[in-house]
């Protein structure tokens, strides 16, 4: 096993080991965020937002003394911005228009209702606390159970029910194999909502410049062009009026490439407005109005045969979209990548599955990390658990008989993905050898019937689409099919390379890796390339940083722009040496011929100061290229996840004692990043599985909005992780390279609800909820004893 | 997540502090390290009309050390403590609890007379405090009187404390010779606030059981003895007991009803119960004072 597929003899370009370049400004204190940003006479935006799970406004009164312009309601805002409405094609969906300031009803708690402007937030937020809103409190459709009964409050109320849409699908015979298998299993999982929670929050600065006439919008956004289109078309204005920028951010993971009311609203509004606006959301208001995530519950039936052979599987899935349906997700997202990924990577042939997306008085769901796959590895992972464990086979090789073989690749799913290409089994075999499966086995068993713990071993395995095309996008439904990126790379009169492109790193350090692309075309020094992102007016149009889509998309069109930059450089460099240009290549920032050379700041300032002296050559050095790949069906990157912990029986605390990963994320552009995305997502994974929950009461309260209730994993809940690399390049992509951003959080809540049961084995008790709170383990422990014939397991009540 | 407007006034003197209270007593709260207050203000759970910062009273940050114990200026830091920058008369307790509060940069703000009069049993001063008999000094115009810990804990958020009165210091006992302690926090995270706290004091009199006194945090909203666990401690010396054993005496203690408890209570009450079961093994082994 290579550590992180390193090359240390590269100094440049894909492989190489080069440390983040973003790092020094941010280590430094030398980042710009929104937050940061000083224009004259900005004024600061406070929302009054609703303190009640659902009710009907009844009116809202704007304090007499409030300087005209600085207080926007629905009202006031209609005129001029449509409402967003996220459709789907998908069959019977429910659009849930989603206005930017709540109009006739409020649905979540944090849902707008009026925008407060001031000139500091403090003063704001007076004025806010001033503007009496007249609300008409309505019963709540919270849980499964409430949202979905008969008589249930609607959320919408011009829908028959909560649901905005049910999908399912019946491949193969799943009766016919039932009938035949020699063990069945039905379990039902829970994974409880989340929040999601960068570093930095949200933030929007909106001004229209009055000599331009454009509007010129800063936003913590992971998506600068599409919230561009978006505000265009919703304040209905051409895409030319609008620039958006996105400056550094602390991070996204998904809960910033939504769009949002605020960005229309603060847009629409500083068009009204003869100074810049802007609005910096506070950590309540990301813990309520920030989409949430996670929210599933599963039912789960799996047959096998005696040797361990999965034969069929049958999965209900209900996902708690909340209120609103977001653009351009949709509340289906979760839900039918989940049901998409339930067949995990594993050969089988007969799967029947339902979904409903439910719709509830809860903050809309988004995007996190991940995306439904944490839930769909929780679900089938801990049902092959239990099947194994009824059939007397080890976990581990109990997912190596099942696993889709290389000799299979490609393979396509019972769930019509397809898988591209790597070795599932050997995933395992190598994380079970890295964790020490036998040996914590051993330890397992030293510990004596008297102790008040228990060791356990737990496994969780999946693959993952990444870098998925327009087919994809349409498949789900999506408005928008996402799969082109666009690049730009140009050569200036000093011989330095510029590279412009649409995607918007928020962390993942784009700046680093896709200079090393260029790099690794050029043979220069990836310092010496400036990557610029997160600004329509500055780069080529492209979609957005999600879905682990640009290492492939943003990568694939840097080496496509680079390439032909290439090229038309080594023409120059054909003229000015004399030789023939495909005998030439580049080495150390000079074109290389027979018998001379050439810098690259000698050839550019020959080109672009005196073409006459590069007869034969068309003008211009830089090349925009756009990137769609020709297979459309994305990359997967695969991976297995093994924990050790320990439960302690008198308090139901769950404590990591060793975690290790095998993944393969095809070619490695720069190990020290890919090692930094696995374990930051495992500790993210490491928060669902044992910390992170969003409780709500039963009328629709949040019960856990600041970090005193809302527990995050930290330095103390983050075991040192082993990770060992697997390099499969993808026969899809550019250089092979596989999405590396979302893997690392799918499986810890499988890999350790795994453990947990495990531990607890003897007991009877199972994990089968996240997260897995002491009070949980340690109530599912005093069940289990109390009815000894199969247990109790820790099922989810909130059906 | 902005405070409302406030008056900030910053006095160098403890009388002057005490005037500044009574004038402004109406609508007044004091600030020292400000890690409980700051962030009520910044949610606007707190708004009041003026901020006296008593960080510039150098007499707030004075130790004075006796025979019988020492008293701790209102003003002494967490850090002071888990470092024994002050004396600790507590046999090494006073340092093991501090270091058990929130996180670093809280240490380095919060204050012992800040968490006394934020009382939050949840906390460690309030419990660790009232197990060791501590006093409370407290200063306004009408002079200084001193409150027993225990009595000065009324609440969850409240105390005896009058609205222009200000805590100059805390009083504790030196422990007495031949005790030993342990304490156990139960809590998620390391730095969180506690699920449940406990201090076990056992004190070797002579006589052939010694004297033994438990206090629990986090169970109500003040921090409570628990007489009848000490019963069952004076019956079983030898410790042996087990969590199970505890939970009978310790739901009497308080008055919890067993018989009704949700899970969630259930699982708090058998917390407790574990706490104070590892705070009894604890004693005699943790690190004594330098």
């Amino acid at each position: 096993m290579n550590a992180a597929g390193s090359n240390p003899a590269r100094r440049n370009g894909i492989g190489a080991r080069t440390p983040r370049r973003e790092d020094a400004r941010h280590l430094s204190g030398r980042g710009r965020f929104v937050a940061d940003m000083k224009l004259p006479g900005l004024r600061e935006v406070a929302f009054v937002r609703s303190q009640v799970p659902h009710g009907r406004i009844r009116g809202i009164t704007v304090p007499a003394d409030a300087e005209p312009g600085s207080v926007w309601t629905g009202t006031d805002l209609a005129p001029i911005a449509e409402p967003l409405t996220a459709t789907s094609t998908l069959e019977g969906f429910r659009a849930a228009p989603l206005p930017h300031l709540a109009v006739e009803k409020v649905r979540y708690v944090g849902e707008p209702i009026a925008m407060v402007i001031a000139s500091a937030r403090a003063e704001a937020e007076d004025l806010a606390a001033r503007i009496i809103v007249d609300i008409e409190p309505l019963p709540a459709a919270v849980d499964f159970t409430g949202a979905l009964a008969q008589d249930a409050p609607l959320v919408h109320d011009d829908w028959p029910d909560n649901v905005y849409a049910t999908t399912s699908g019946d491949i193969g015979d799943v009766d016919a194999v039932a009938h035949d298998a020699a063990v069945t299993v039905t379990r039902e999982y829970t994974m409880n909502r989340q929040a999601v929670v960068p570093l930095e929050t949200r933030g929007v600065m909106a001004q229209h410049d009055q000599t331009s006439g454009q509007l010129v919008v800063h936003s913590s956004t992971q998506t600068p062009h599409m919230i561009r289109d978006m505000i265009a078309i919703l304040l209905g204005v051409e895409a030319r009026q609008v620039r958006v920028i996105a400056p550094d951010m602390g991070g996204g993971f998904g809960t910033k490439c939504s769009v949002y009311p605020e960005e229309i609203a603060l847009a629409a509004v500083a068009m009204r407005l003869p100074y810049p606006i802007r609005w910096v959301e506070d950590r309540w208001e990301a813990m309520v109005s920030s989409t949430q995530a996670r929210d599933h519950h599963y039912r789960i039936t799996a047959h096998a045969a005696a040797d361990g052979t999965l034969l069929g599987v049958e999965a209900d899935i209900l996902v708690n979209a909340g209120a609103y349906s977001v653009h351009p997700w949709t509340a289906t997202m979760d839900a039918t990548m989940s049901a998409a990924m339930i067949p995990g990577p594993y050969r089988l042939s007969n799967y029947r599955f339902r979904t409903r997306s439910v719709a509830t008085n809860k903050t809309p769901l988004g995007p996190y990390r991940g995306v439904a796959r944490p839930g769909a590895c929780l679900a089938i992972e801990r049902t092959l658990d239990e099947l194994a464990h009824a059939l007397g086979i080890e976990p581990n090789e109990m997912r190596i008989r099942n696993m889709v073989r290389p000799e299979d690749m490609p393979y396509t799913s019972v769930a019509k993905k397809v898988y591209d290409s790597g070795d599932y089994p050997e995933a395992v075999r190598r994380v079970s050898a890295l964790i020490g499966h036998d040996a914590w086995r051993k330890q397992q068993q030293d510990v004596s019937d008297g102790a008040r713990h228990r060791i356990g071993i737990g496994y969780g395995s999946f693959t993952e689409q990444t870098a998925h095309g327009c087919i994809e996008w349409a498949s789900r439904g999506l408005a928008i099919t996402i799969g082109t990126e666009g690049a730009r790379l140009e050569m200036d009169s000093s011989g330095g390379l510029t590279l412009s492109v649409g995607i918007k790193s928020h962390g993942q350090g784009a700046e680093t890796t896709l200079a090393q692309v260029v790099s690794e075309v050029f043979d220069v020094d990836p310092a010496l390339v400036t990557v610029v992102h997160g600004d329509t007016a500055l780069t080529p149009r492209g979609d957005g940083t999600f879905a682990s889509r640009s290492m492939v998309m943003a990568g694939g069109a840097t080496y496509g722009a680079a390439q032909q930059l290439a090229g038309k450089v080594l023409r120059i460099g054909g003229v000015l040496l004399g030789e023939d240009p495909k005998k030439l290549r580049f080495k150390d920032g000079a074109v290389v011929g027979r018998t001379g050379s050439v810098t690259y700041r000698e050839l550019a300032k020959e080109f672009l100061f005196t073409p006459d002296h590069v007869p034969g050559v068309e003008a211009g050095l830089e090349v925009s290229f756009y990137y769609r790949p020709d297979t459309q069906t994305g990359a997967f990157t695969y991976a297995s996840h093994a924990a050790v912990v320990s439960v302690d029986l008198d308090t139901g605390a769950v404590s990591l004692l060793d975690y290790a990963v095998v993944e393969d994320c095809g070619t490695v552009v720069n190990p020290l990043i890919v090692d930094g995305q696995i374990t930051g997502g495992i500790a993210q994974g490491i928060g669902t599985a044992l910390l992170e929950e969003l409780v709500y009461d039963p009328d629709g309260q949040p019960k856990s909005t600041s970090f005193l209730d809302y527990l995050l994993p930290g330095a103390t809940e983050v075991p040192m992780i082993k990770i060992g690399h697997m390099q499969t390049p993808s026969p899809h992509t550019v250089f092979g390279v596989k999405g590396a951003g979302e893997g690392g959080a799918i499986a810890p809540p499988a890999a350790i609800a795994n453990a947990v049961t495990d531990a607890l084995r003897a007991f009877g008790a199972e994990a089968n909820e996240t997260p897995m709170t002491p009070v949980r383990i340690w109530t599912a422990l005093q069940d289990a004893q109390a009815s000894p014939v199969r247990g109790a397991a820790m099922t989810g009540t909130d059906r | 997540m902005k405070p409302a407007n406030f008056a900030y006034h910053r006095p160098g003197t403890c009388t002057e502090a005490a005037d500044l209270l009574y004038r402004l007593r109406d609508d007044v709260k004091v600030i020292a390290g400000g890690q409980s207050l700051l962030p009520l203000m910044n949610m606007r759970l707190a708004e009041p009309a003026h901020l006296v910062d008593v960080s510039a009273v150098p007499e707030l940050r004075r130790t004075d050390l006796t025979a019988e114990g020492a008293t701790y200026g209102a003003a002494t830091t967490h850090m002071m403590f888990e470092h024994q920058l002050v004396p600790d008369v507590a046999d090494g307790l006073l340092s093991h609890a501090a270091r058990g509060i929130g996180y670093r940069a809280i240490r380095n703000r919060g204050t012992v007379g800040g968490s006394l009069a934020h009382s939050d049993s949840s906390a460690e001063w309030p419990t660790v405090m009232s197990a060791l008999g501590a006093t409370v000094h407290a200063l306004s115009v009408r002079g200084e009187r001193r409150i027993p810990v225990t009595e000065f804990l009324l609440g969850f958020f409240s105390t005896a404390l009058a609205d222009d009165e200000l805590i100059t210091a805390v009083s504790v006992p030196r422990i007495a010779p031949g005790t030993q302690w342990g304490m156990y926090k139960m809590a998620r995270k390391p730095g969180e606030f506690a699920d449940s706290l406990a201090v076990v004091q056992v004190r070797d009199t002579g006589a052939s059981t010694p004297a033994v006194s438990v206090w629990l945090g986090a169970a109500k909203d003040v921090p409570l003895r628990l007489k009848h666990v000490e019963k069952a401690l004076a019956d079983r010396p030898d410790r042996s007991l087990l969590p199970a054993d505890l939970s009978g005496p310790l739901a009497a203690d308080i008055g919890a009803d067993t018989a009704t408890a949700s899970p969630h209570d259930r699982h708090a009450l058998q917390l407790h119960a574990v706490t104070v079961h590892r705070a009894l093994m604890a004693v005699g082994k943790a690190p004594h004072a330098a």
